[in-house]
């Protein structure tokens, strides 16, 4: 286009005689002419793309307020969970440590019971223990004095003694009723 | 073995039929002597219990037996009769059965009296006599001498027993001392 407008204004003879005139006038006005073509072809699409550009900038700015004002609310409630966060903290162990006290108190029963249960067992079976072993003892002692009574009756038994055994019976099958 | 409920069937038959004739007497004592072959000779019971041996040859033995031991004529018959329903073999069982029917209609009951030494004659007097009382009885006293017993005397009459003997005393006692 320069090019273009150059040879123009140089074949029209614009600036040959006037030295001025034919070194720099064609130029400005070639300046001029193309400044104003310029300005002809590129005033909408520019001042569309400035428009454009400064709607989407305002989008923009209007995005980033909201943004902001979100950031600003969540950081607010955010700042409000971590205020009561010390409290649900604390409300948690307060819970954790009275469920622990419980089972510690139910664990402590059970073993409680679960004690009385055994030793309960241990002094049932302890008392069989004793009354198997007093009931053997005496079963032993039993049977010694019995087989010592036998040894001494077989040998002292008389004839007379006999006899009154003899009688004895007799008197008491007399007294059995018929 | 021959179920005692089938000998005191034979024995009950038996007794029917000899009471009214006054033979009972002799046939218990013929079948006890039978009866006593039958145990002292064992293959007797086998030849007369083998399916083998044919009737007629198992009557023959009979007809033998019947003629050595001169048994009457019901005796006789009788042991026929136990041939021909194949119960022969059972013969002392069957004996013993008759036997204790007899003593049971003529009101005799057999007691076995233990003691730890012989009975003194006073002694063995009231002790039937007592023994009669009690049962009701005739009582048919069989004395045995058992020298394990410590002292006194011991009755046993069928199922039941009078146990008068130091031993049951000393049994007492010791089932008292175990409580």
């Amino acid at each position: 286009m320069d090019v273009l407008l150059l040879n123009v204004a140089s074949e029209s003879g614009i600036g040959g005689p006037l030295g001025l005139v034919g070194s720099g006038l064609p130029r400005v006005v070639n300046f001029l002419i193309f400044v104003v073509v310029l300005y002809s072809l590129l005033r909408k699409p520019v001042s569309e793309f400035f428009r454009q550009r400064a709607q989407a900038i305002a989008r923009e700015l209007e995005e980033a307020r909201r943004a902001r004002e979100a950031a600003a609310r969540e950081l607010e409630q955010t700042r409000a969970r971590v205020a009561q966060l010390d409290e649900e903290v604390a409300a948690i162990r307060a819970r954790a440590e009275q469920e622990a006290e419980a089972e510690y108190e139910r664990l402590w029963r059970e073993a409680q019971a679960e004690a009385e249960k055994i030793r309960a067992l241990a002094e049932r079976e302890i008392a069989m223990a004793r009354r198997a072993a007093e009931l053997e003892l005496k079963t032993f002692l039993v049977e010694r004095a019995m087989v010592r009574a036998r040894a001494l009756l077989r040998e002292q038994l008389t004839e007379e003694d006999h006899q009154r055994l003899v009688a004895q019976v007799i008197e008491e099958l007399a007294e059995v009723p018929r | 073995m021959i179920s005692l409920r089938i000998a005191r069937r034979y024995a009950r038959a038996l007794a029917e039929y000899t009471f009214p004739r006054q033979e009972h007497e002799a046939v218990r004592n013929e079948l006890h002597a039978l009866a006593d072959v039958f145990r002292e000779t064992p293959w007797l019971s086998d030849v007369f219990a083998n399916p083998i041996i044919p009737r007629a040859q198992k009557e023959r033995v009979l007809q033998t037996l019947i003629e050595r031991a001169n048994v009457g004529r019901t005796t006789a018959m009788f042991l026929h009769l136990l041939l021909k329903n194949y119960r022969l073999p059972h013969l002392e069982v069957i004996a013993r059965a008759f036997a204790e029917e007899v003593d049971r209609r003529l009101g005799i009951i057999n007691v076995e009296v233990c003691a730890a030494r012989p009975l003194r004659e006073a002694e063995r007097r009231d002790l039937h006599r007592q023994l009669e009382r009690l049962t009701g009885k005739i009582v048919r006293m069989r004395e045995v001498v058992d020298e394990r017993l410590l002292g006194g005397i011991q009755a046993r009459l069928d199922s039941e027993v009078y146990d008068g003997s130091l031993d049951a005393r000393l049994q007492t006692l010791r089932r008292q001392l175990l409580l």
